[in-house]
């Protein structure tokens, strides 16, 4: 793997970790209300801004190395499915998440800052934040499961 | 300094914070609530509490996944597969879950408090016990039956003052 490679592999795992701990902020400040309005907007823009590094730099990694080097090790390994099944999840949560946390972040913002989020509003914020977290987080562990896979 | 000593680094404060800080907390809380009032001088240092805490949980959460890269980048991946490896990332999910539960109340205070507190010191125990040969459903198995116990005397601690008019 080049340098340049293996710097985008460690910047799509950052990234998508801040991305998901971003959206866990929002959720938790949703939950206490949304009163740190400043802290619900910086959280889901950050959030977005890292799922999308994440994004980008999993897609070259993805097209350039992944395809070629590593699915034919994986599939002629001892653990396949690492491929067949965690790989062909991640692939189609991957291509979904940004424009779900694009909405969330969205959302947020176009609410004026002294304006008060109505609870509906906030409830259903609140339920997107917390599916992005928990994709994110499945997203972690299926990406550490493909990681193992390759021997 | 090589990156897996600077990791290991990260790692240890990280969780030296986050046991340290979820201890605290506790002791903290029982003490704050035995007058059933949190007040004023009370508060900062539960807030301090958790703050470490969480700042140890982003710590072991970063370094965590750094040895993961680590382990993919320099050709040890199976090291991924270890029954002890996949149990601590399920009680870092544990821990982040427990804390919204506690957030917006819809777990008992007894509950939430037990889950916290074993789940960090299994994190420890696991991180620290590099020799474990225990399949993963055996160390959940005993996990499970640790925080039964420790709800159970939480729990017991709560009632006579619970009981108090």
């Amino acid at each position: 793997m080049t340098s340049a490679l293996t710097i985008y592999l460690v910047i799509h795992v950052l990234a998508g970790l801040a991305g998901t701990a971003g959206f866990y902020g929002a959720w938790f400040n949703l939950l206490r209300g949304a009163k740190n309005f400043r802290a619900l907007r910086a959280e889901s823009m950050t959030g977005l801004i890292m799922i999308l590094v994440s994004w980008v730099t999993g897609a070259v990694y993805y097209v350039t190395y992944y395809g070629a080097t590593v699915k034919p090790l994986i599939k002629a390994g001892p653990y396949p499915w690492a491929h067949a099944f965690l790989m062909e999840w991640k692939e189609h949560v991957f291509l979904f998440l940004p424009f779900l946390a694009a909405v969330v972040t969205i959302a947020i913002w176009r609410v004026s800052p002294g304006d008060q989020l109505p609870d509906g509003t906030r409830r259903w914020l609140g339920w997107l934040c917390g599916l992005i977290v928990f994709l994110g987080a499945a997203m972690a562990l299926a990406g550490t499961g493909i990681s193992g896979a390759v021997r | 300094m090589s990156w897996s000593v600077i990791l290991s680094i990260l790692h240890i404060v990280g969780t030296v914070l986050g046991v340290g800080g979820a201890t605290m907390a506790e002791l903290l809380f029982r003490q704050a609530r035995r007058d059933q009032v949190i007040d004023p001088s009370e508060a900062p240092m539960l807030r301090i509490s958790y703050a470490v805490m969480r700042f140890g949980m982003a710590l072991l959460v970063v370094s965590g996944f750094g040895f993961f890269l680590l382990a993919r980048l320099s050709g040890h991946s199976e090291w991924l597969y270890e029954p002890r490896i996949w149990v601590k990332l399920i009680l870092t999910g544990i821990i982040l879950g427990n804390a919204l539960l506690l957030q917006v109340r819809k777990i008992p205070l007894w509950l939430g408090a037990a889950v916290s507190i074993v789940s960090w010191y299994s994190a420890l125990i696991l991180g620290a016990w590099r020799g474990l040969e225990w399949s993963f459903w055996m160390i959940v198995t005993v996990y499970l039956l640790v925080v039964i116990m420790v709800a159970a005397i939480f729990r017991q601690s709560e009632e006579p003052r619970m009981k108090q008019p």
